[in-house]
C-alpha cells in the first residue's frame, strides 16, 4: 500500500534534482551565464502551468516524459553543445519535463484530499532534493548526475506500480 | 472585487512575493553568512524550510489567529533589510555563538517565506471536494504566473540596490494585504509605512551594510561606496578608515586595492614582460586593473568577465576610465570563460586566470583539469597559462597543490612563484614554458628580492598527497566551505 507522505516527499525529491541536474548539465556543458538558468527556471514554470490542465497525462507518463526528455538533453549537449538549437531544445526538454510538476498535484490531491500536507511533503523533498544535490555533485560530479535522476524516476514508477488502479483511475 | 476575480489575483500576487523575497532572503542572508557553496546551499534549505512550516501550520489556526499573524508578518517586512542586519550586528558585537546567528536565518526564513505558503492551502481546503479540483488549478496557475513574474521583477534588479526592488517587494505586498483582508484602514497604515520607510531607504542600506563589515568582518570606520545585485551575486565595494578600498562578492573579500597590485604584478605583468604575447587572454579581472599591465607587452588583449556588476564596480572604483580609453588593441566581452573558450576560435599565448577562489561549483570547474585542458587546447604552442593560487604551495591536499596538480595534469610543465609580498603563490603552466627560473629572477628582482621559485622538474614533490581538481572530484568546495562555516561560527578558538 502506497504512503501518499513518502509519495509526495519522493516526488519533491525528484523535482529538485532533475531541476539542478538540468541547470548543471547546461552549466558544465554550455555556459554558466544567467540566461542559462533563467531559460531552465522560465520553461520549467511554463511547464508546470500547462501540465496543471493536462486532464489526459498519465502519471507513468508524466514521470517518464520528463525522464527521457532529461536524458534527451543530456545526449544533446554531450554531443553537440554549441549548435544554435541546443538552448531551445534544453528548455524545451525542461518544459515538458515540468508537465509533470504540475500535474502532480492535481493527481495527488484527487487521492488525498489534505492540500496543506500535499504541499508539505512535496516541499520537504524538494528542499532535501537541494542539499542532496549539493552533496551529490561535489563528491560524485557527472556520474551523480547521470545516475540520480534514474534512480529516483525509478523508485516512483516503482511506486505507482503499488498504487492500486481503482484508486488512480484519474 | 468580486471573490472570483479577487482570489486568482491574490494568488498571483502572493507568487510574485515568494519569487522576490526568495531572492532578497537568499541574497541577504548569504552576505551576511559569507558566500561559500556551503552557506549558499543552508541559506536557500532555510528558506524552503520555512515554506514547509507554512504549509504545515496552513490549516491549524482560525481565520482571525490567520488574519492578525499575517498582519504582524507582513508589518515586519516594513523592517527590511535593517533589522536582521542590526540583529546580526548586534550578535557579532556580543561575540555570540554561530547558533545565534543560524537561529536568526531561521527566524528570518519563516517572516520570508511561510506566510506566503499559507494561502494556497487555506483557500483550496475552503472548497468541497466538487469543487477543490477546479480551484486549485486555477489558484496554483496564478501563484505560478505570479512567480514567473516575480521571476521577471528580480531580473530588472540587476546591477540596482536593494533601494530598487524593495519598494517594489511591498507595494506588491500592500496589495496582497488589501485583497487577503479587504480592511482599508491596515492597507493604508502599511502603505504610509512603507513610504516613510521607503524615503530612507537607500541610506539604511548603506549603513546596515557598512555595520555589517564594521562588526563582522572587523573593517574599521566602513563606509559603503557601493552595494549592489548583480544577476550572479551582491556586489559590495567597501572603504575602511583609511581610505582603502574592498571588493567584496556574497560577503567573501574578493581583493583590496593593495592586494591587487601585487596580484597584477605576478598574475598579468610578469608573463606577459616574459612572452610579450601576440595575443593574451584575461578571464576574470572584473576590475580590469590587469588590462593597462598587460596591454603595453601583447599586440592584442581580450577580456571575458561573465559578471557586469563587477565590471561596473571596477570601473567606478578600482580601474578609472581614463586608464582604459584609447587602448584600441583592447576588447571586452561579458561572457562565461568556458563558454568563450570553447566558442573562440583564436588561440592565445597567454591566458590570465583572474577568478577567485574554488568556494563555490561555478569557480570550483574553472579550476578543474577539464577546463585547462579546455584552455590548452586554445593555446599557442608555447602558450602560457597564469594562476592565482589563493594562498601558498605546500605539500598537502589543499587548495593551491589541487588546483596546481589539475594544472600539472593538464600541462607538461608547471612553474610556481611563491610570493610573501603578496601573501600567495602563482602558477605558470605550459606545455614548453617559454622561460625559466633565471628570466623570473631577473624580471621580478626590484619588485620583491626574496621571490621563491619552484621549477618544473621540482612540482611533483609537492603534489605528492594532492588530489586534481576535476570536474568528478568537487569535493574541495563542500570540504573546504564546511571547513570555514565551522571554524567562523563554531570553532571556539
Amino acid at each position: 500500500m502506497i504512503k501518499f507522505p513518502a509519495y509526495a516527499f519522493l516526488t519533491g525529491l525528484y523535482f529538485s534534482t532533475l531541476q539542478f541536474c538540468y541547470l548543471i548539465l547546461l552549466q558544465i556543458n554550455i555556459s554558466s551565464a544567467y540566461l542559462t538558468y533563467m531559460v531552465i527556471t522560465a520553461s520549467w514554470l511554463t511547464g508546470s502551468i500547462i501540465g496543471l490542465w493536462l486532464e489526459n497525462l498519465d502519471r507513468n507518463v508524466g514521470v517518464g516524459l520528463g525522464l527521457f526528455c532529461y536524458y534527451s538533453v543530456y545526449a544533446l549537449v554531450a554531443n553537440m553543445p554549441f549548435s544554435s538549437f541546443t538552448l531551445v531544445l534544453a528548455a524545451l526538454g525542461s518544459g515538458i519535463t515540468g508537465l509533470w510538476a504540475g500535474r502532480f498535484f492535481i493527481f495527488i490531491l484527487h487521492q488525498y484530499k489534505q492540500v496543506d500536507r500535499i504541499f508539505f511533503h512535496e516541499n520537504n523533498g524538494f528542499w532535501v532534493g537541494i542539499v542532496m544535490f549539493f552533496l551529490g555533485f561535489t563528491l560524485l560530479g557527472r556520474p551523480f548526475v547521470f545516475w540520480a535522476p534514474m534512480t529516483l524516476a525509478g523508485l516512483l514508477l516503482l511506486k505507482h506500480l503499488w498504487i492500486k488502479e481503482k484508486n488512480m483511475s484519474i | 472585487m468580486n471573490r472570483t476575480l479577487r482570489e486568482p489575483a491574490l494568488l498571483f500576487l502572493v507568487g510574485a512575493c515568494l519569487s522576490i523575497s526568495q531572492f532578497v532572503m537568499i541574497r541577504d542572508f548569504v552576505t551576511i553568512l559569507y558566500g561559500e557553496e556551503v552557506v549558499i546551499i543552508l541559506v536557500t534549505a532555510a528558506f524552503f524550510l520555512g515554506l514547509s512550516i507554512g504549509y504545515f501550520l496552513a490549516l491549524k489556526f482560525s481565520e482571525k489567529f490567520f488574519e492578525t499573524a499575517f498582519l504582524t508578518i507582513a508589518f515586519l517586512h516594513l523592517t527590511f533589510p535593517f533589522s536582521y542586519r542590526l540583529l546580526a550586528v548586534e550578535i557579532a558585537r556580543a561575540d555570540l555563538s554561530g547558533y545565534w546567528y543560524m537561529t536568526l536565518m531561521f527566524a528570518y526564513a519563516l517572516i520570508f517565506s511561510s506566510i506566503f505558503a499559507v494561502f494556497l492551502p487555506r483557500r483550496v481546503h475552503r472548497e468541497n471536494p466538487d469543487t477543490a479540483l477546479k480551484k486549485m488549478k486555477v489558484l496554483y496557475s496564478m501563484e505560478l504566473v505570479g512567480f514567473a513574474a516575480g521571476f521577471a521583477i528580480v531580473g530588472l534588479s540587476w546591477n540596482k540596490g536593494l533601494d530598487f526592488i524593495i519598494p517594489i517587494y511591498w507595494a506588491l505586498l500592500a496589495m496582497v494585504i488589501h485583497l487577503a483582508l479587504q480592511k482599508k484602514f491596515w492597507t493604508v497604515s502599511f502603505v504610509l509605512i512603507a513610504v516613510i520607510a521607503g524615503s530612507s531607504l537607500t541610506d539604511v542600506d548603506r549603513r546596515t551594510t557598512a555595520l555589517i563589515y564594521e562588526n563582522k568582518h572587523s573593517l574599521e570606520n566602513a563606509t559603503t561606496l557601493m552595494s549592489i545585485n548583480s544577476a550572479y551575486q551582491k556586489v559590495e565595494v567597501m572603504e575602511d578608515g583609511d581610505g582603502e578600498r574592498y571588493l567584496y562578492l556574497d560577503g567573501l573579500l574578493n581583493l583590496n586595492a593593495s592586494d591587487l597590485k601585487d596580484l597584477n604584478y605576478y598574475i598579468a605583468e610578469t608573463p606577459a614582460r616574459l612572452i610579450k604575447p601576440d595575443k593574451t587572454l584575461i578571464i576574470g579581472n572584473g576590475t580590469l586593473s590587469s588590462v593597462p599591465k598587460v596591454y603595453p607587452h601583447s599586440n592584442f588583449v581580450q577580456s571575458v568577465e561573465l559578471d557586469a556588476g563587477v565590471l561596473l564596480a571596477g570601473q567606478k572604483f578600482f580601474t578609472p576610465m581614463e586608464e582604459l580609453t584609447g587602448l584600441d588593441r583592447w576588447n571586452l566581452i561579458v561572457d562565461d570563460g568556458k563558454h568563450f573558450l570553447k566558442t573562440t576560435q583564436d588561440k592565445f599565448d597567454l591566458i590570465i586566470m583572474d577568478i577567485p577562489s574554488p568556494l563555490t561549483i561555478q569557480e570550483a570547474i574553472l579550476h578543474t583539469v577539464e577546463f585547462y585542458q579546455l584552455a590548452r587546447s586554445k593555446m599557442s604552442a608555447q602558450g602560457v597559462i597564469a594562476v592565482q593560487l589563493s594562498g601558498p604551495l605546500q605539500t598537502n591536499n589543499r587548495t593551491p597543490a589541487r588546483v596546481v596538480a589539475a594544472l600539472a595534469k593538464a600541462f607538461k610543465e608547471v612553474m610556481v612563484l611563491d610570493s610573501e609580498k603578496a601573501d600567495r603563490s602563482f602558477a605558470y603552466a605550459s606545455d614548453h614554458l617559454p622561460f625559466d627560473k633565471l628570466a623570473i629572477q631577473q624580471t621580478t628582482r626590484d619588485y620583491e628580492e626574496e621571490l621563491f621559485i619552484i621549477p618544473p622538474i621540482d612540482i611533483s614533490f609537492y603534489l605528492s598527497e594532492a588530489v586534481p581538481l576535476a570536474v568528478d572530484n568537487l569535493d574541495l568546495v563542500l570540504r573546504r566551505g564546511w571547513e570555514r562555516f565551522r571554524g567562523r561560527y563554531f570553532d571556539d578558538d
